[in-house]
């Protein structure tokens, strides 16, 4: 559905977009057959990298589609990480899968309003000047720094 | 607890990134809404996630159980904050299976959570059961836990119990009271010969019919009840197994018949395991000793060793004089041949029951495989034959007979070879 999307909103390019959405999908499908886990983020990205080129291609100012686009997007991963996670051979807990997809829905959810959430703050008309460029920089690096400080402070004590 | 971070969690934080560089790059939001939840799922993740700390408890319904019983392990585990699905990998050793050696099971914050996992015993032995692998991810499943337990308890399976009905008469008893009649003539209930009256004879067990008919007082003379001295040599120092039984179960599951029986008619019994590892029980008699003899047959096994061993190396207390040597092999490894071989030159009242390998070995494949298997099979008949021919009983034993059969056939040897003695 993902790869798709970006076929049909794609308007140059659409050879290589849906080769690149193509690729995505295969990788993404062996990875989770063969249960290789890195292979899961190349597919996502191959995926994502798609619609953006479709987005760029259109050259629209924003799309608020990608809403909904941002939530199967996480969809697709938790997804794809929920079926690594199950182990063969091991009796799952009863009520564990109503659960999960409680949880899937809830985070789906949860993404729709946060991607619109980011799309409704890009719509905001703001000066195209440098302090607003730099703020928006600072701002992204600030987000990426405080998730490297996370994932660090989370790592093997 | 080990704590390490799911590929989940570096996928996350490559897909966050680059979604945000891009948008950046390519001054497009809808990139920055694309990696917003993957962000957001990761910030909240590993803001909320604590370190759990697991209390498990463990236990076995029972200690104790027969081949073939069902015992069932129950585990506890509770957590101070919610995990996803704990799994758990029960490490069984071999011997005893379970349907499902991984189990996940849902661990709510400060509930316990109780899973039974049934345990069936395929073989006899003395384990230690619990030895676990747990792993359980954070509710966002960005960091795995991983925790070893070792709360092992001890379960031992007993082998099923042979039926006999008769049991093999040593050739000579001791000189404690039993329920052997001894070929002695002595105070006693069976009746064996009458003798003429010597001062001192009771004057009760003067036979007056035969008195009456004869010149003088004729006295009854009987034989006493007298205890055995039964010792069971165990060979084990190798087997044939196919599967989940083999040789040393089979001679295993007879010493214990052979004990217990042995041992409820006042009998002193004692073991030898003869092989890579000598293990010993002196004779004695009780129930304590079948629960030590038990014991010891549990933790019997085939232990590879290249070291020649002769019947030297046995203590000698635990081989009395006229003992009943009541030798258990598979006639496999020439170290306990031979040492059944010297027992019998040092005197000891000796029969085997031999138990055989056919049934565990594979079917041949070629001529050439059914030829090697008739020259080993006619090398084991010389063999048997060897034994008979000094004076030691033995009998073929198979899986799925009863051993009262062999012990019959034993018997019967004995019974003639003492003919043929007289």
């Amino acid at each position: 559905m993902l790869a798709v999307d970006a076929w049909l909103l794609s308007a140059r390019w659409e050879g290589t977009i849906a080769g690149t959405a193509a690729v995505g999908l295969g990788v993404l499908a062996v990875s989770l057959v063969l249960r290789f886990s890195p292979g899961v983020p190349v597919g996502l990205v191959c995926l994502a990298g798609s619609y953006a080129a479709a987005l760029e291609s259109r050259g629209v100012d924003v799309d608020l589609s990608t809403t909904l686009y941002a939530a199967l997007f996480f969809l697709t991963a938790e997804l794809a990480y929920w079926s690594l996670e199950l182990s063969p051979g091991v009796q799952p807990a009863p009520g564990a899968a109503q659960r999960r997809v409680l949880f899937l829905a809830l985070g789906a959810l949860a993404a729709l309003t946060l991607a619109g959430l980011v799309l409704a703050a890009a719509l905001e008309p703001l000066p195209r000047n440098l302090l607003v460029q730099g703020l928006g920089v600072a701002g992204a690096l600030v987000a990426l720094g405080v998730i490297a400080v996370l994932v660090r402070r989370s790592e093997p004590c | 607890m080990t704590s390490s971070a799911t590929p989940k969690l570096r996928a996350y934080v490559v897909l966050a990134a680059a979604g945000l560089l891009a948008a950046l790059v390519l001054g497009r939001p809808e990139l920055a809404a694309l990696a917003a939840p993957f962000a957001a799922s990761l910030a909240l993740g590993i803001g909320l996630a604590r370190r759990p700390e697991l209390r498990v408890r463990y236990d076995l319904d029972r200690e104790r159980a027969l081949q073939g019983e069902r015992v069932q392990a129950s585990i506890e585990i509770e957590s101070d904050v919610a995990l996803q699905p704990v799994e758990l990998l029960l490490r069984l050793p071999a011997g005893l299976a379970s349907g499902s050696r991984a189990l996940a099971l849902q661990v709510r914050a400060g509930e316990r959570e109780r899973i039974e996992i049934p345990l069936d015993c395929k073989r006899w032995g003395g384990y230690s059961v619990g030895d676990f692998q747990l792993r359980a991810r954070d509710r966002f499943g960005l960091r795995v836990y991983e925790q070893r337990l070792d709360v092992r308890r001890p379960l031992r399976v007993y082998p099923h119990e042979e039926t006999l009905r008769s049991l093999l008469a040593p050739a000579e008893t001791q000189a404690t009271a039993g329920n052997e009649v001894a070929r002695a003539k002595g105070d006693g209930i069976e009746f064996a010969d009458i003798r003429p009256f010597v001062p001192g004879d009771r004057v009760r067990r003067i036979n007056w019919r035969s008195s009456a008919r004869r010149p003088g007082l004729w006295v009854n003379e009987s034989h006493p009840e007298r205890n055995t001295d039964v010792i069971l040599f165990l060979d084990s120092f190798a087997e044939a197994r196919h599967g989940a039984s083999g040789t040393l179960d089979l001679a295993v599951r007879a010493a214990g018949a052979l004990a217990a029986r042995y041992l409820r008619r006042s009998d002193r019994v004692g073991l030898v395991s003869f092989g890579g590892v000598l293990r010993w029980l002196e004779p004695s008699m009780g129930s304590v000793q079948l629960y030590r003899i038990v014991d010891a047959l549990l933790d019997t096994d085939i232990a590879l060793s290249y070291a020649w061993k002769g019947a030297d190396v046995i203590p000698p207390r635990t081989l009395p004089p006229q003992a009943l040597v009541i030798g258990l092999t598979p006639l496999l490894d020439d170290r306990s041949v031979g040492a059944l071989l010297d027992l019998r030159a040092r005197g000891f009242d000796l029969a085997i029951v031999d138990v055989s390998p056919l049934p565990f070995l594979p079917p041949e494949r070629d001529r050439l495989a059914r030829l090697a298997r008739r020259v080993w099979a006619l090398r084991r008949e010389v063999l048997r034959h060897e034994y008979q021919q000094l004076g030691v009983a033995v009998a073929e034993w198979r899986d799925g007979e009863p051993l009262e059969q062999a012990i019959e056939e034993v018997r019967r040897f004995r019974r003639s070879a003492r003919a043929v003695r007289a």
